[in-house]
């Protein structure tokens, strides 16, 4: 279908990558950008194709990190189970809230999964016996089957296998009468509705999905870094995840790669402005939403031939 | 098949619809007509069920569906078009088409992520129909065109299109020829007759009297949200109530 050539593509630039890149640093900049990328395509499905505000989803990040953390630390359980039970975990958080609160729209439903976010932050900081509270943890490595990935090059293997999987369902998806409807409830609820689609269903399926692909996310991102803090659950970081998106491109599975390449790469390449990288990351930003009012991925697709602006 | 007992929609101190008894037949045209703010559209919410009514009810197949959310109705057969455009401008004329198809396609989260083959070829047919309903409107030209880069009179035959994917028993058309132009109307004309020839029942709003008188066989006129009339169309256009309705009292003597 249309979307192999890119996805191929894509492939090709992940397998191509590791042997371009010079240093170490930069490797593990790039793995900090694939595992934000994985949460950030999750999101755009609830956001950018199903047209539905989450300004929490850094709480489902932080199941996956904590379940990693915990289980495996706490509880002796093998990380690869810990990160099933953060994603199920996850998975059943998000359908047990969805229904109440994916009936809220705009504005309302924003305040509603902001809040969200912030009982799970909250809870992460003060179940400090089993998370360690505001110190955070220490994370066991991840193995499975004996192997163990270390070192910034075995990483980037799992950590873009990952990804390359997150884009082709989330490809899948969108490209499926499961798709063609969430999109539907983006662009007109009273026709979703018209032809039979149970909108309050197709919300909680999506919204599941993502929270399933942020704690994905949060997992990998725990065992990556050895160490987590409440700041992976935290409001903050929420933003962070959704900026990556609406900047990247919301409808767009390479604008949430391009999103969180530029939201992760920008912080530290303005370090050299020394005490102003705020202003000048904010001034950045602004500017990316002036000229590119779609998002980088969107605007430069539709600029360099119409025919990929669905990729 | 559907029949309206004694329906009455009030919003809060505007009473919309007041005892309103209908009864559409199966595979023949039925039209809704009255002046502005007669409640027309009112009646086709309730009936497709994005409002309930505040009394009376609405029967299909003799069951009591009334306040049964529209995608519950969809599911028994109903098909509708929007007087103010409802498309998602960011699929295309054939993607929207093949929205209208959701009810006869699998939709299991795995089946959707993983892309089975068993979704893959149910897909691969719904386009090929969804081919077929543009031709059948005459927008085949835009089948691969963004729904927003549309003119608006193909709009019209594209909400014609998906409603149809659905493979409806009832199809509501809620004002199919406001804003076309003359030679537009007329083939709105043709396409509605075409979809009466398939056995689909037709129930219209529509303010374009010549188009009303053309297609339907069943006129129910509303004033005030009451029912002034109802009958054949040649009864109808005859009857002195109607005329004073729609021409003023002066005009009726």
């Amino acid at each position: 279908m249309a979307r192999w050539p890119w996805l191929t593509g894509f492939a090709l630039l992940l397998a191509a990558l590791p042997w371009a890149v010079p240093n170490a640093y930069l490797l593990d900049v790039i793995n900090r950008i694939g595992i934000n990328a994985i949460a950030v395509i999750g999101l755009n499905l609830v956001m950018g194709y199903a047209g539905q505000v989450s300004l929490g989803h850094a709480g489902f990040f932080g199941i996956g990190a904590y379940a990693s953390a915990v289980l495996t630390s706490r509880y002796g359980w093998p990380p690869l189970a810990a990160l099933a039970g953060g994603m199920a975990g996850a998975g059943a958080l998000a359908f047990a809230v969805a229904r109440p609160i994916l009936r809220l729209k705009g504005h309302y439903l924003a305040m509603a999964t902001l809040g969200l976010g912030i009982i799970l932050s909250i809870v992460i900081t003060n179940e400090a016996g089993f998370t360690g509270g505001p110190d955070g943890m220490p994370v066991d490595a991840l193995s499975v089957a004996g192997f163990s990935p270390s070192g910034e090059r075995q990483w980037y293997f799992v950590i873009a296998v990952c990804l390359w999987c997150a884009a082709w369902l989330a490809g899948n998806l969108v490209d499926s009468p499961m798709g063609r409807a969430l999109r539907a409830l983006h662009g007109s609820e009273p026709a979703a509705r018209s032809v039979g689609v149970d909108t309050a269903r197709y919300k909680a399926r999506v919204f599941v999905i993502a929270a399933v692909l942020a704690s994905l996310s949060g997992s990998l991102f725990a065992h990556y870094v050895g160490f987590v803090t409440p700041q992976v659950a935290s409001f903050m970081h929420s933003i962070e995840l959704v900026t990556m998106a609406v900047v990247g491109g919301l409808a767009s599975i390479g604008g949430s790669v391009a999103g969180a390449a530029l939201l992760t790469v920008l912080p530290q390449a303005l370090a050299e402005f020394e005490g102003w990288e705020m202003v000048a990351f904010g001034a950045l930003l602004i500017l990316v939403m002036v000229l590119m009012p779609r998002g980088l991925v969107p605007t430069l697709a539709r600029r360099f031939g119409g025919a990929r602006a669905r990729a | 098949m559907l029949a309206l007992e004694g329906v009455g929609m009030r919003f809060g101190g505007v009473q919309a619809l007041a005892g309103v008894d209908w009864r559409v037949d199966a595979g023949r045209v039925h039209a809704v007509i009255g002046p502005n703010g007669a409640g027309k559209t009112t009646l086709f919410n309730v009936i497709t069920g994005v409002y309930r009514p505040t009394q009376g009810c609405v029967l299909l197949d003799g069951q009591d569906v009334s306040g049964l959310p529209p995608d519950r109705l969809a599911a028994r057969g109903l098909a509708r078009t929007f007087q103010n455009l409802q498309v998602v401008g960011a699929m295309s004329a054939e993607e929207n088409v093949m929205l209208g198809a959701h009810l006869c396609l699998s939709q299991g989260t795995l089946a959707s992520l993983l892309h089975l083959p068993g979704l893959r070829r149910a897909d691969r047919e719904c386009r090929a129909e969804a081919l077929e309903w543009l031709r059948f409107t005459g927008i085949a030209e835009y089948a691969g065109r963004l729904a927003e880069a549309m003119p608006y009179g193909a709009l019209k035959r594209l909400e014609i299109a998906r409603a149809m994917a659905a493979r409806p028993r009832v199809l509501f058309l809620d004002e199919p020829a406001a804003g076309l132009n003359q030679s537009e109307k007329l083939a709105m004309r043709e396409l509605i007759l075409a979809i009466a020839d398939k056995g689909i029942t037709v129930v219209l709003v529509e303010h374009d009297m010549k188009l009303v008188m053309g297609v339907s066989e069943h006129i129910l006129v509303l004033d005030y949200g009451r029912k002034l009339a109802e009958g054949a169309a040649a009864e109808v256009r005859a009857n002195p109530e109607v005329i004073a309705a729609y021409l003023g009292e002066a005009e009726a003597h």
